[in-house]
C-alpha cells in the first residue's frame, strides 16, 4: 500500500506546527522521521493516522483519501504504536494483544479460533507468546514495547506508524526491536514510518530519511543524503562528526560540540563568573 | 515452506487454549453470580420483624408463578409480596445502577476515584428532593420527591456538559473538573435550604444518607427497564471501554469512535445514577467499591466486569439493606459505608502485601 501525504499544514490554535509537508512511503519501505523536539514528528504521525485533523491537504492510501475511511476501515490499514501508552491497569498481555483484533469484530461478536491463531502467529513472530498470561505491568519495558508492537501488528496494517518505538530502552533491546521491524518490512512487505531521535539507528535502518525542521521538511532521501554535516548543523545546532562504519555497514554519527544556540552564550558567562568567583 | 506449514500445524495442535480458558472463566463467574443472587434473594427475604423459612418462600413464590405446592399461610404471603419482595428487587436494581454507572466511570475516566456521583448526579438529585419535600406540594402524590430528584439529577448533567461546551475543547478531564464544580455549587445550595428550613431538615438528611423504605412494585417496575437497558448499552460499549485503558491515542488507533464513546458514556451513566438515587437516595460507596473488588476478583475486561458488577452490585446493597432493617431501620446507606470499608482495606492489603 502505498501512502501520499500532500501538502500538509496544521495549527494548534493559532500557532503553525506543520507547514507544506508532502512525501511519498511505497510498499515495503522503512522510514525513518528524524527531527529535533518539538519540530512536529509526532503531531504528522498522528495526522498520518487521521486522529488528527490538518487544515489543510490531506493523506492518500493508495489513492484513497483517508477522511473517505470509517475508523475501523483505517484500523485495518494504518496502526499505530505511541509514544506513550498508559497501562494502570493490570490487563493480560493476551488480552492487550487481542484488542488488535477489535476492527475485525462486530460490535457483539466475540474473537473467535481464527482470532486466536493470528494472534499466536504474531505473538511468536516478536517472541512474546510466553508472556501471554503474564501482566502487562510486570513484564519489563523491552518486552512491553514488543508487547504493543505486536498488538499493532494484530491490527494486520499495511502501514505501521511508530514513535519513538526504543526510547527508555537499553541498547540490546533497541537493536532487538529494531531488527524486527526491518524484518517485517522485507519480509511482509509492511511500510513503516518511525520517529526516531536516535539518529544513528535512523541511519542504520531506514531506506529513506525525513528530516523534519520547524514543521517544515529540510530534506528527503537516502540516510547519507539527508544526515549530512550541514543539515546537522543546521537543524540539530550540532558539529559531528560523520563516518561509514563496515561492520555494521552504516553512517555513524558522533556529535563533538555544539554551535549557535542562543543559550550557549549566556551560559558561558555563568560559567565565567563561577571562574572568577 | 515445509517449516512454516510444520509451524502452522503447531500453533494449531496447542488449541485455542486462552481463548476457551477465558470464555470458561466468565461463564463460571457468571454462573456462580447468578446462584448467588437468587440464594441472596431467597435468603433475605426470610429476614425481618417476622422469620419467614426459605421452604415457605419458595412455595409462595412458585404459588403465584402457577405451581401450587402448599404449605404456607396468607400473612407471611402478603408480607413477602407487598413488603419484602419489591424491596429487595428495588435494592437489586438500585446496587446494579449504581455499579455499572461506577465501573463505566472508572473506565473512561481511567481514575480510580471516579464514581457514578463524579458528574454531580447525587448533590443535583438531592438538590431536587430537598426542594421538593421543603417547597412543592405532592403534585403526582407519593412521586413527588423521586420525580424532582431525578429531574435534578438530569439537570446536573445538562449543566456540566453546557459548562464544557462554553470552555471549548471537549476533554474527559474538563467534564471531571466541571462535574466536581457543580456538585459543589448544589451542595451549597442544600446546605442552605437545610439550615433555613429546620422543619424539614431531618427528612432530607434521611433521603440524602439513602434508603430503601417505602419500596414497592411500581417502583420496581419503573426504575428496572431503565436500568436494564442502559446496563445493556453500557454491555454494547464495553469492547471500546477496554481499547480506552491502553489510552485515547491507542484507542483511536484500533478503530473505536474515541470522542463519540467520550460524549455518550457519561450520559448513559449518569441517567442510570438519575434513575436510582430517585427512589432509594444517594447510597453511597455501592458504586467506587464494586466496580474495584470486581476488577480486583475478575479483571479489568469490560466485557465480564460489566455484567458481573451488575450483579455483584444488587448482591451487594440487598444484603446492606437486609443488615440495616435488622439494625433498627437504618439508612442502608450507613451500612454499605460500615460494612464496606473493612472489606476494601482487606482487599487492598491483600493486592499489595
Amino acid at each position: 500500500m502505498k501512502l501520499r501525504v500532500d501538502h500538509i499544514q496544521f495549527y494548534y490554535e493559532a500557532w503553525k506546527v506543520l507547514d507544506e509537508i508532502s512525501f511519498e512511503a511505497d510498499k515495503g519501505e522503512f522510514v525513518g522521521l528524524v527531527g529535533p523536539n518539538g519540530s512536529g514528528k509526532t503531531t504528522l504521525l498522528k495526522i498520518i493516522d487521521g486522529i488528527l485533523k490538518p487544515k489543510v491537504g490531506s493523506v492518500y492510501l493508495d489513492c484513497k483519501e483517508i477522511s473517505e475511511l470509517n475508523w475501523r476501515e483505517l484500523a485495518r490499514r494504518l496502526a499505530i504504536v505511541p509514544q506513550t501508552t498508559e497501562l494502570n491497569f493490570d490487563l493480560k498481555v493476551f488480552d492487550v494483544i487481542m484488542m488488535g483484533r477489535y476492527p475485525y469484530l462486530g460490535r457483539l461478536s466475540v474473537e473467535g479460533e481464527l482470532d486466536e491463531e493470528k494472534v499466536k502467529f504474531w505473538m511468536k513472530l516478536t517472541n512474546t507468546l510466553h508472556l501471554a498470561e503474564r501482566s502487562i505491568k510486570e513484564i519489563s519495558g523491552g518486552e512491553r514495547q514488543r508487547v504493543l508492537i505486536t498488538r499493532a501488528l494484530a491490527q494486520e496494517p499495511r502501514i505501521l506508524l511508530l514513535d519513538e518505538p526504543t526510547a527508555n530502552l537499553d541498547i540490546c533491546y533497541k537493536i532487538e526491536i529494531m531488527n524486527l521491524l526491518k524484518k517485517l518490512v522485507r519480509k511482509l512487505g509492511l511500510t513503516i514510518i518511525c520517529a526516531i531521535h536516535d539518529l544513528n539507528l535512523a541511519a542504520r535502518y531506514s531506506d529513506k530519511i525525513i528530516l523534519i525542521n520547524d514543521g517544515r521538511v529540510k530534506s528527503i532521501g537516502k540516510p547519507i543524503e539527508v544526515l549530512t554535516k550541514e543539515n546537522l548543523r543546521e537543524v540539530f545546532k550540532v558539529e559531528a562528526k560523520i563516518e561509514y562504519d563496515q561492520d555494521s555497514r552504516s553512517l555513524i554519527i558522533i556529535p563533538i560540540r555544539t554551535v549557535g544556540r542562543k543559550f550557549e552564550k549566556s551560559r558561558r558567562s555563568v560559567f565565567l563568573s563561577l571562574e572568577e568567583r | 515452506m515445509k517449516e512454516k506449514l510444520q509451524e502452522t500445524v503447531k500453533i494449531r495442535l496447542e488449541g485455542y487454549r486462552l481463548l476457551r480458558k477465558r470464555l470458561l472463566k466468565w461463564r463460571a463467574i457468571l454462573t456462580y453470580l447468578i446462584i448467588g443472587l437468587c440464594l441472596t434473594i431467597i435468603a433475605t427475604t426470610a429476614i425481618g420483624p417476622v422469620y419467614i423459612p426459605p421452604a415457605e418462600i419458595i412455595s409462595i413464590i412458585s404459588y403465584k408463578l402457577g405451581f401450587n405446592i402448599g404449605g404456607f399461610n396468607e400473612t407471611h404471603m402478603k408480607i413477602i409480596l407487598q413488603l419484602r419482595l419489591p424491596r429487595i428487587f428495588l435494592g437489586i436494581f438500585v446496587g446494579m445502577a449504581l455499579s455499572v454507572a461506577g465501573v463505566i466511570m472508572q473506565g473512561l475516566f481511567r481514575n480510580p476515584l471516579a464514581g457514578p456521583y463524579v458528574l454531580g448526579v447525587s448533590s443535583g438529585a438531592a438538590l431536587g428532593a430537598a426542594l421538593s419535600i421543603a417547597l412543592l406540594p405532592a403534585i403526582v402524590g407519593i412521586y413527588t420527591t423521586p420525580l424532582a430528584a431525578f429531574m435534578g439529577g438530569l439537570m446536573a448533567i445538562f449543566l456540566v456538559y453546557n459548562i464544557v461546551k462554553l470552555c471549548g475543547r471537549f476533554t474527559v478531564g474538563s467534564l471531571l473538573l466541571a462535574g466536581i464544580a457543580i456538585a459543589y455549587l448544589f451542595s451549597a445550595i442544600l446546605s442552605i435550604l437545610i439550615w433555613t428550613l429546620s422543619r424539614d431538615s431531618h427528612i432530607i438528611l434521611l433521603w440524602i444518607m439513602g434508603g430503601l423504605w417505602g419500596a414497592d412494585w411500581f417502583k420496581v417496575g419503573v426504575i428496572a427497564p431503565i436500568i436494564l437497558l442502559s446496563t445493556f448499552m453500557a454491555f454494547i460499549f464495553s469492547r471500546d471501554l477496554n481499547a480506552l485503558l491502553l489510552g485515547e491515542e491507542t484507542a483511536h488507533s484500533i478503530g473505536v469512535n474515541v470522542r463519540f464513546i467520550e460524549k455518550i458514556l457519561p450520559i448513559l451513566a449518569s441517567l442510570i445514577t438519575s434513575a436510582a438515587v430517585s427512589f432509594s437516595g444517594a447510597i453511597g460507596f455501592v458504586g467506587l467499591m464494586i466496580p474495584h473488588i470486581m476488577r480486583m476478583l475478575v479483571g479489568p475486561d469490560h466485557r465480564i466486569l460489566i455484567p458481573s458488577s451488575a450483579l455483584a452490585g444488587g448482591i451487594f446493597l440487598v444484603w446492606a439493606d437486609a443488615a440495616a432493617r435488622c439494625l433498627m431501620e437504618l439508612p442502608v446507606g450507613v451500612v454499605t459505608a460500615l460494612a464496606g470499608t473493612p472489606f476494601f482495606i482487606y482487599l487492598l492489603r491483600r493486592r499489595n502485601p
